[in-house]
């Protein structure tokens, strides 16, 4: 009986196989297929961003070296961010000075006076000693103040700096050389280039468009949304894309530029919306203008509950305009957010913070 | 095989791109949509086997009689 019965299961499942065709393949059981095709999906995403934005790639060393002007900039004094004109006629991307209903002052120019910030800023800077506290730095050259505070949720860092020679303001690369998919943590470049204050950049190696000018320098003139430009006469500068003039600044002698953004002021007024849809609380970095030689960097601790949730972009353009100033610019926030003072992080990173591609920093070492 | 591998490739490959679209919209800074080789050579990839699929597909439904 059991052979009978085994002769049967065996017919049984020979006449399966007949009726399925000796070529017809078994399938995968659905779940099975399912997994596999997410791990594909998954290794697919993986390969792509090894690609995209993880390997190393696009070395330069230098970048064109940009001619330093010898006057200002022609500016008026509420020329510190350039939109596009809403009029017709002026929809060609061309690049305008901010105008109203009312009368602009007169453009002025000057000659770059060299020692016009450190009169200027005379009371904050010392005669010729060095003062360097936990929270402050002060020489005959350079004064860099930084002081927590909280607004609503969010606790936030301040970070106020004079400078006496534009020079002092730079930025630095990862690994020292431009390049996609180059990152290190923000202390260790500030580190390094020996920086006295440092913060998160606008994380321009992860992607291939963005205007890239570094301390002098051309690495890169590709526009990607709103543009940051810092100039050799101490002006700052926030540009829409569309507004944004290639040939003007570097005839204006730009020496810093980023492409992160957005802007966070127009025409020194806080702003509701933004060129961006990262709008929720996060953390965030961002840079402040007052005039030329008088900056601040302001750093936003963020999705930590119960230290500090973060400030959403309207949040943080209000900050800029009760702190007083003309001109603002969001730089990488998120993880990437980190302020550094000499060899210490001051702020608390989200997650520890993450290797980003570029820091911009402050130095008293003066032009190399 | 490959016409078995073929429809799941491009399910993986329209998945990635619906990644690739919500990932932009929400944070331009990443930038994986236009306009880098990367992302040039993916779509050219992904174009392919869609090709290939829907020539294939559509060789079987005439060849199937009704």
């Amino acid at each position: 009986m059991g052979t009978i019965g085994m002769n049967v299961n065996r017919e049984g499942h020979e006449n399966e196989k007949a009726g399925r065709g000796k070529n017809t393949p078994r399938l995968l059981p659905l779940p099975w297929v399912i997994v596999l095709d997410l791990v594909l999906i998954g290794a697919g995403l993986i390969v792509f961003a090894l690609f995209h934005h993880v390997l190393p790639r696009d070395i330069q060393t230098s970048g064109l070296a940009l001619p330093r002007p010898t006057t200002t900039r022609v500016m008026t004094p509420a020329a510190t961010t350039t939109t596009a004109s809403p009029t017709p006629t002026t929809m060609a991307a061309e690049t305008t000075t901010t105008a109203t209903a009312t009368a602009t002052p007169a453009p002025t120019e000057t000659t770059i006076d060299p020692d016009s910030w450190t009169a200027k800023f005379a009371d904050q800077f010392t005669d010729g000693d060095i003062i360097q506290t936990e929270t402050e730095y002060r020489s005959a050259n350079l004064a860099v103040t930084i002081q927590q505070q909280q607004r609503g949720d969010a606790v936030f860092y301040l970070a106020d700096v004079y400078l006496s020679d534009i020079e002092q303001f730079r930025t630095a690369f990862a690994s020292g050389v431009y390049g996609r998919g180059l990152t290190d943590d923000v202390l260790d470049i500030a580190v390094e280039n020996a920086a006295i204050l440092a913060m998160s950049g606008d994380y321009y190696g992860i992607r291939d468009q963005g205007i890239v000018i570094r301390n002098g320098e051309l690495y890169r003139d590709v526009l990607f949304d709103d543009v940051l430009v810092l100039y050799y006469d101490g002006s700052m500068e926030t540009t829409e894309a569309r507004a944004f003039d290639m040939d003007r600044i570097l005839t204006e002698g730009a020496w810093q530029a980023w492409s992160f953004g957005p802007m966070l002021l127009d025409q020194g007024q806080p702003m509701t919306t933004f060129n961006s849809r990262v709008d929720p609380d996060n953390p965030r970095s961002a840079i402040g203008y007052y005039e030329p030689g008088h900056y601040c960097f302001v750093l936003v601790d963020g999705r930590q509950q119960g230290y500090s949730n973060g400030m959403t972009l309207t949040e943080l353009s209000q900050l800029f305009y009760d702190l007083g100033c003309t001109a603002a610019y969001n730089l990488d926030g998120g993880q990437s957010a980190v302020l550094t003072f000499f060899d210490q992080t001051v702020n608390q990173p989200y997650k520890g913070g993450r290797e980003i591609s570029d820091i911009l920093y402050i130095s008293d070492l003066g032009a190399n | 095989m490959i016409r078995r591998a073929l429809p799941h490739l491009c399910l993986v490959g329209s998945i990635m791109m619906l990644t690739f679209i919500v990932i932009d919209f929400f944070n331009r800074a990443m930038h994986f949509i236009g306009g880098n080789e990367v992302f040039n050579s993916f779509l050219l990839i992904f174009t392919l086997l869609v090709l290939i699929t829907s020539i294939w597909t559509i060789c079987d439904h005439r060849r199937s009689p009704r």
